[in-house]
Order: structure tokens, then sequence, then C-alpha cells
């Protein structure tokens, strides 16, 4: 009796750990701080004319870069739609204004654009995939969320099926190879070969999965509560 | 042992269907039995767990079925295991997947982890909370259903067809998981026609006959040609000539940088029957997308037809059945889906007929030209889908599996046609099966993929 | 109004993760501009073309929204929703307006092209609440939605034939909003013969 062997000890501390809500680096509760602070700084962006609020909300979203850290990957895509978005405005504030009346305008606006989305943006790229589903599913009436969790998580698997069913149609003739797309009239054939099975598909699947979760009691009860650990919604 | 449930001339018909797919049950179930359920494809089995459940839609119903749960007279209290695990793990982690039941029937989140942990015990899956559900093997991921159903505290457990899902293995688990069931006093119905060492624990067998009446005693089962030896036809009379298939020193990465195959070498000449075999995993799958050009090898030299495999090349020369391969159907009639590949190798439309019309006789199935293939049973639309598939005379025919959850008519009249399109026009087969025992006097040539090496024999 | 089962939630879902695979994989392939309304308006119209009720496009390009939310596809910001949404709102409308809409190529057409239209009104409002100017505003607007309208008629030229197809296999109910067998709701008729492994 006074000899606890090291497994058990091990589930003991499992079920600790689920019970505590953890407060690291993207714990719930601070996924919901960040959120706030990447929506009240996109939302000051649409007001702020002047070039020292643009400076000042300019320092807020380099203060979350530096804290969230968005790879390569997020700053290339971005830098381009940043680019296309600047070029697309200067542009029509010139040939609506001139260039030196335009130019400037034209870039305060842009500027004031970029604000706008960046905060979200770098939120949505940087908090884990699970932590957004959870913070969703707390405000979200718990079937929606049930089912907005599900089809993301079965993703892999759709994916799976389709890359299954794009094969076999390409080796029955079916003109849906990447070259073949390049042409226009070939976007009937990948609808009626790839999109209509996979709607038949993920209708069976919506029906398994439906089943499923029923054969579980879900919808039994109004409301759901939630499992306490960190990972997973 | 106190009554769990009972069914009383229980009867149903589904919404729109013209006969009872359930007629006149009567079934009672005490707590701490195990009962064995059979019946042929379509007979009703799963229909009847639905029922008991109180899952099955607004039909027909006559009868009474009684439930004597702690849910009360409703239908908590009852679990069941479907048949597809892929589709019941709706989770990403262990225990926010074994604690779905709790979270519906509202438990507190607090008591949730001592439940969740003593439910994975119980089935025997020593995993941590954390662990991802996507990783687990597939015996693990049936023991992580099972805990997800025994969480919830069912006094009845119904699973369905086990035995499809399990290797000899896992079913002596699950044996010992029904044992421990039934001492606790858990009521259990299997829906199985191979319970194999479930046996042990089996007090009591029924089983439906096609009109949806449940009898007494297992299912007696026709004796199945596919599992005698198929008669040795005469192989193919083709001279020697450049192989269909070439592969040497073929290496084929996988994830986390283990190899699936290794160094691995062989060759097909034409009109040669093959069979690949492997266990789950083992790279079926993979040396076929290999064939097809959709994979390339990481290392050594892959031909077919003498060249490197290119799907675009391949069209028209090589056919391809991968798993399920009626998800491919989506014409409006069968005649349109089986003479699909011939439109777009642009035949005449009077070629185009008979040719389709051929295939169908072949295949049996020209009764069902005009039809939906929605509407076709599920052996019938794996005809389908291979008949499309032949209908343009591959060289190369390759089927991944071909024979997954048909019945065993259905099975032996494909084994049969395949034997004749490889005689009538040597067609170069190459099948990839986890069940070759079948098929060993069939092949020419079987290659048996273990540990990412292939023994030819 | 009765509860939409969960069966067809799901399939609403499936329809909204369709819209974002879609979308991502073609981006990498197409490299055209506003191509993306194509697939969102194309699923959107079989989503409520599959689910008979009034709110369901609307639901899906929620759940698109927010699913690309969670993937963090697309550029983020305040529209986010009204991209998906908004089309999914004219579809519904229409739909409520025009019996049969899903089995005639015009309407099809004029309404896909509302849906797609969608993309203008984002641009607009989002220009607006900068404080752009107004002729900049609408010349942006403009810019930006053009080819996307353009996708979004196109898209509304598949939905028809493949309307039909989807209802000879059954996902489509019938004329009486039934499901056009009863197969639908049964389990499928086989034995389930998966790989094994203990």
């Amino acid at each position: 009796m006074f000899l606890i062997d090291s497994k058990n000890q091990q589930k003991d501390y499992q079920i600790r750990k689920a019970s505590k809500v953890s407060l690291s680096r993207y714990g719930r509760s601070t996924v919901w701080v960040w959120f706030v602070v990447a929506l009240v700084l996109s939302f000051f962006a649409f007001g702020a004319k002047t070039p020292v609020a643009l400076t000042w909300l300019s320092g807020g979203d380099i203060v979350l870069f530096a804290v969230h850290r968005p790879g390569h990957r997020f700053i290339r895509r971005m830098f381009k739609v940043v680019c296309w978005q600047v070029g697309l405005i200067v542009t029509l504030y010139c040939l609506r204004f001139g260039v030196a009346e335009g130019l400037l305008s034209g870039l305060t606006t842009s500027w004031q654009l970029c604000l706008a989305f960046l905060p979200g943006a770098i939120f949505i790229e940087t908090v884990p995939e699970h932590l957004i589903t959870r913070m969703l599913t707390d405000v979200m009436p718990s079937r929606s969320a049930f089912v907005l969790a599900t089809c993301l998580n079965f993703i892999p698997m759709v994916l799976a099926e389709a890359k299954s069913i794009y094969e076999g149609q390409v080796l029955r003739g079916a003109r849906i190879l990447p070259k073949d797309l390049a042409n226009p009239g070939n976007w009937a054939e990948m609808l009626n070969c790839l999109v209509v099975p996979m709607m038949i598909h993920s209708m069976k699947l919506a029906q398994e999965i439906a089943l499923a979760a029923k054969a579980r009691d879900f919808g039994k009860k109004r409301g759901r509560t939630a499992w306490p650990g960190e990972s997973d919604s | 042992m106190a009554e769990v449930i009972r069914l009383q001339k229980y009867s149903f018909a589904y919404p729109g269907a013209s006969r009872y797919v359930l007629r006149d049950i009567d079934l009672s179930i005490r707590a701490g039995e195990c009962h064995c359920l059979g019946g042929s494809t379509g007979s009703g089995k799963t229909s009847l767990a639905l029922a008991l459940k109180g899952l099955l839609p607004d039909g027909e119903t006559n009868g009474v079925i009684s439930r004597f749960l702690p849910g009360g007279d409703g239908a908590g209290g009852l679990g069941i295991v479907l048949q597809n695990p892929e589709t019941q793990i709706l989770r990403r982690s262990v225990g926010a997947e074994t604690a779905f039941g709790l979270e519906n029937l509202c438990v507190l989140p607090a008591e949730m982890p001592g439940k969740v942990r003593s439910a994975l015990d119980q089935a025997g899956l020593d995993k941590s909370f954390e662990g991802e559900t996507g990783k687990l093997s597939m015996g693990e991921k049936y023991r992580l259903i099972l805990a997800g159903q025994l969480v919830m505290g069912p006094a009845l457990l119904i699973i369905d067809e086990p035995a499809a899902q399990l290797d000899p293995a896992g079913l002596e688990n699950l044996l010992e998981i029904i044992r421990r069931l039934k001492v606790a006093g858990t009521a259990l119905l299997l829906l199985e026609n191979r319970p194999g060492p479930l046996q042990a624990a089996i007090d009591h067998y029924w089983h439906l006959n096609d009109t949806g009446q449940l009898l007494t005693g297992p299912l007696a089962r026709p004796a199945s040609n596919l599992e005698a030896s198929p008669p040795r036809l005469p192989a193919s009379t083709l001279p020697p000539e450049d192989n269909v298939i070439d592969v040497l020193g073929m290496t084929i990465g996988g994830a986390e940088g283990l190899a699936v195959w290794s160094d691995v070498s062989f060759a097909v000449p034409p009109g040669q029957r093959v069979v690949l075999t492997g266990s789950n995993g083992s790279g079926k799958t993979t040396m076929l997308r290999c064939l097809t050009g959709f994979l390339q090898p990481d290392n050594g030299t892959l031909k077919v037809f003498g060249a490197k495999p290119q799907a675009r090349e391949l069209r028209g020369r090589v056919g391809c059945l991968y798993q399920n391969p009626q998800k491919q159907l989506f014409e409006t009639t069968v005649f349109d889906e089986v003479a699909f590949p011939l439109r777009r190798l642009r035949e005449n439309r009077r070629e185009l007929a008979a040719r389709v019309t051929e295939t169908l006789v072949l295949c049996g199935i020209e009764n069902l030209a005009p039809m939906s293939p929605h509407t076709l049973s599920f052996g019938q639309k794996h005809l389908v889908a291979l008949a499309s598939v032949l209908v343009i005379a591959p060289q190369l025919l390759l089927l991944d599996d071909p024979f997954a959850g048909l019945d065993p008519k259905t099975a032996e009249k494909m084994l049969r046609l395949l034997t004749k399109i490889n005689v009538q026009q040597d067609t170069t087969i190459v099948l990839a099966t986890h069940e070759p025992k079948n098929l060993s006097c069939w092949a020419d040539q079987t290659l048996t993929i273990t540990g990412g090496n292939v023994v030819s024999h | 109004m009765r509860r939409m089962p969960l069966k067809e939630s799901l399939f609403l879902g499936f329809c909204a993760v369709f819209i974002l695979v879609f979308r991502a994989i073609f981006r990498l392939h197409l490299h055209i501009p506003g191509h993306a309304m194509f697939f969102t308006v194309f699923f959107l119209f079989i989503a409520r073309a599959s689910v008979n009720r009034l709110p369901a496009a609307t639901f899906t390009g929620m759940l698109a929204g927010l699913g690309a939310l969670v993937l963090g596809i697309g550029k983020a910001g305040p529209i986010l929703f009204a991209k998906f949404m908004l089309p999914g709102l004219v579809i519904d409308l229409c739909a409520l307006l025009i019996p049969g809409l899903f089995q005639s190529t015009i309407f099809c057409l004029v309404v896909a092209a509302l849906a797609g239209s969608t993309k203008f009104l984002d641009t607009w409002v989002m220009d607006w609440l900068i404080g752009m100017d107004r002729k900049v505003m609408l010349q942006h607007a403009l810019f930006e939605s053009g080819t996307a309208m353009l996708f979004g008629l196109v898209a509304g030229l598949f939905v028809v034939p493949v309307f039909r197809k989807l209802r000879s296999h059954g996902i489509i109910p019938g004329k009486s909003g039934i499901p056009d067998s009863s197969q639908s709701v049964q389990p499928e008729n086989q034995s389930t013969s998966k790989e094994k492994q203990g």
C-alpha cells in the first residue's frame, strides 16, 4: 500500500495536469488577450489619419510582430500583399490628384489599410490552430462549434480521398492534370470527375460522423461541457 | 441477471422502402450476457443496432422496445461501436476523444480526467491524454473507440463487425475486454458472422434471415469458392518480351524519414498475374502509385513499358482500381460511366456503344446500363467501376485490395473476370491484397513485402 | 423552423472546407487574382441546393470564414467573414425568391454574378471606413472585384450540370424535399473488410 509504482504516479500527474488550465504563452486566456489586442489595433487603424497616430499604431504592430515572431513564409506573403495594395492605391491617387499630391495621400491611405489587416493576419498566423478553434468554441453555439472543429479535423482524410479519386480519374482519361486545367474548357471535367465524387463522399462521411456522434449521445442534452485538457477542441 | 433490453414483435421499414428490414423481432438481453448476431450483407444487423439505440430515422414501426437502462426510458446507457473506425474518431487528442461522450452528457470537467483514465485502462490503451489520435495504429484506434464508449458506463455495448477491423491478436485483446465487462455486469451484443476467438465469450447466437426475421443459432455460411483454390487456367502463351514492369534497386521514403521500400528489385513480364501482399502500411498502395507515375521513388529505377512512368503517357494503357473504387462514379447512368474513358479517347459513337455493351456483358451487368450508379448495391457499384477501367482494354491492370467489402459471390465473380481478361486479352495484372491465401494458386508471381523488402515467389 | 439535422450541418461544413481547400490548392497553381470567387460561389450554390433550408449558404459561408481564421488562409481583418458570408446571403435570398433557381442556367448566372459582386462591397466598405477619397474608393473596389465577379459568373455556369449529377446520385433532395432514395439513410449494404492490425 505504501509502494506506488511510477505508472500510477504518471497517471495521477496526467489527471491533475488536465484538470488545470495552464497559463502558458498560448494558454486559453492568453489567446483571448492577444485577440483583443489585435482587434483594438485594427480598429484604431480605421480612425488614424495623422502620421503620428499611424506611427504609434505601427509601433504596436511591431511589438506584436516581435512577440509572436511569425516566420519567413508569412513575411514573404505579407510583403507581396502590401506591395500590391500600395502600388494600386498610390497609382489610383496619382491618377486622381496628380503625382505631387496623390503620392503622399496614397501612401498614407495604404499605410492605414495595411495597419487595419496586419494585426489580424499576425494573430491567425501565429496562434496554434487548436487554440483558435478552442477560442471559437467558447463563443459559438456548441453544435456549430462541433461542426467546425470536426470538419477541420477531417481535412486530411478528405484530402487523401480527393487524391485517390483524382489519380484514378486521370488514368481513366480525365483531362485534369495541371497542364490540362490551364485550359478553362477542362474545368467542367474537374467539377464532374473530382468535385462530384467528392461531394458524394462527403455526404456519406457526414452521415457516418453524425451517426458516430449521436451514438455517444451528442445532442441529447442542451449544451455541452468541455474537456479541460490543454490540447484539442 | 436483470433484463437490460427487450424487443417484442418489433418491425421496422425505412421511410419510402417497400419492405420491412426488421420483422417481428423478439429478443431479450440480460446483464452480463454476450449475444452474437449474424446475418448476410444487408440483412439488417446494423439497423437492429441502431433501433436499440434509438437512432433509426422516422419510418414505419411496429412492436415495442423496452429498455431497462440507467438512463431511464431513453436510449442512454447503451453504447455502439460502429463499423468504420476512421469516422468515429472525432478529436485530435486521446483525452478529448475519450471524453467526447462525457461532454455530451454535461459531466463536470473536473470529473472527466479520472473517468477517462479509467476507461482507457479498461480498453487496454496506455496512452497519454495529449497523444495524437492520428498517429495510432488501427488496433489502438479501435481500443480508443471502445474507451470512448466505456467512459459513459453503458449497461449494453453493441460492437459492429469487430473481426473486420482487428487481426487475431486484436481479437484476443477484445476477448479479454469482453470477459471483464461480462464479469462487471455489462451486456454485449456482437454483430458478427465470423467471431473467431470471441466465440469463447459468446452465450447466445442469433441470425437475421433475408426477410428480416430473427432466428436462433449462427448463420450457416455457404462454402466460399474464393477460399478453395480456383482452377488453374492456362498460363499466358506469349513469347518472352520486354518486361511490362522493371524495378531495380528502388527505395521510397515515408513519414519521418523511414523507408517504405528499401532497395527493392523485381520484374513483371507481359501477361503475368502478380499478387502484391503485405500487412497494413507495408507500402502496397505506395508501389501502385509509383507504377502509375504519381509518386517518384527516391532511388533506383522504375520502368513501365520500358520508360519512366508518367500518368499522362500511361492513359489508355494502364487501368487502375483503387480501394473503394465506387467512389469514382459520377455519371448519371452506368452506360455513361463505362463510356467515359472511351469518350476521352475520342472513339466514334457506334464503336463506343459496341465496346461499352461488350464490356458490360463481360462483367455481367448489361441489365444495369440505363440505371443510376447511386441505386446499385455495393457489389454492383464495384463491378461498374471495374467495367469502366476494363473498357479501354488496358495492357496493365493495377488493383488495390479489389475484394475488400465484397460478399463471397461477387468476389468470386470478380476473380473469374480478371482471370478471363488475363487469358483472353493478355492483360498483365498486379493485384495488391492483405489476404493472399486465397490467391496463391491463382498468381504467377507473389511479391511479399516485409520490413521494406520484397520476397518474390 | 425545424432544427437542421446534424448530418446536413456536417455536409455544409464540408462544403466550407472545400471552399478553403480548393482556394488554397489552385492559388498555388493558377496565380490569377480573383479566381477564389469561383470556388466560393460554386460551393455555396451546391450547399444551398443540397440542403434546402434558408440559411444553408450563409451558414456555409460563416463556417468558411471561421475556417479561414483557424487555418490562416487569406488576408485577415474584420472583413474576413464578410468575404464568405455575403455571397452566401445573396444565394440564400435568391433561392428563397426564385423557385427552381438551381435548374435554370440563366438564373444561376445572374445570382452567381450578384454573389461575386459582393467582393466589391467588401472592398468599398473597407475603403470607406479608412476614409479613402470617393472616386478612388470606387475605382479600387471595381479593380479588386472585377475578376472576382467574372469568376463568380463562370461558377454559375457549372451549377446546373453538377446539380443534375448530384441529384441522380441522391445527394440533392427530390421535388418533395425528401432524398430521392431511402438508401441515403440506410447503413451501406456491405460488410466492411478493412486492413487489420492489432
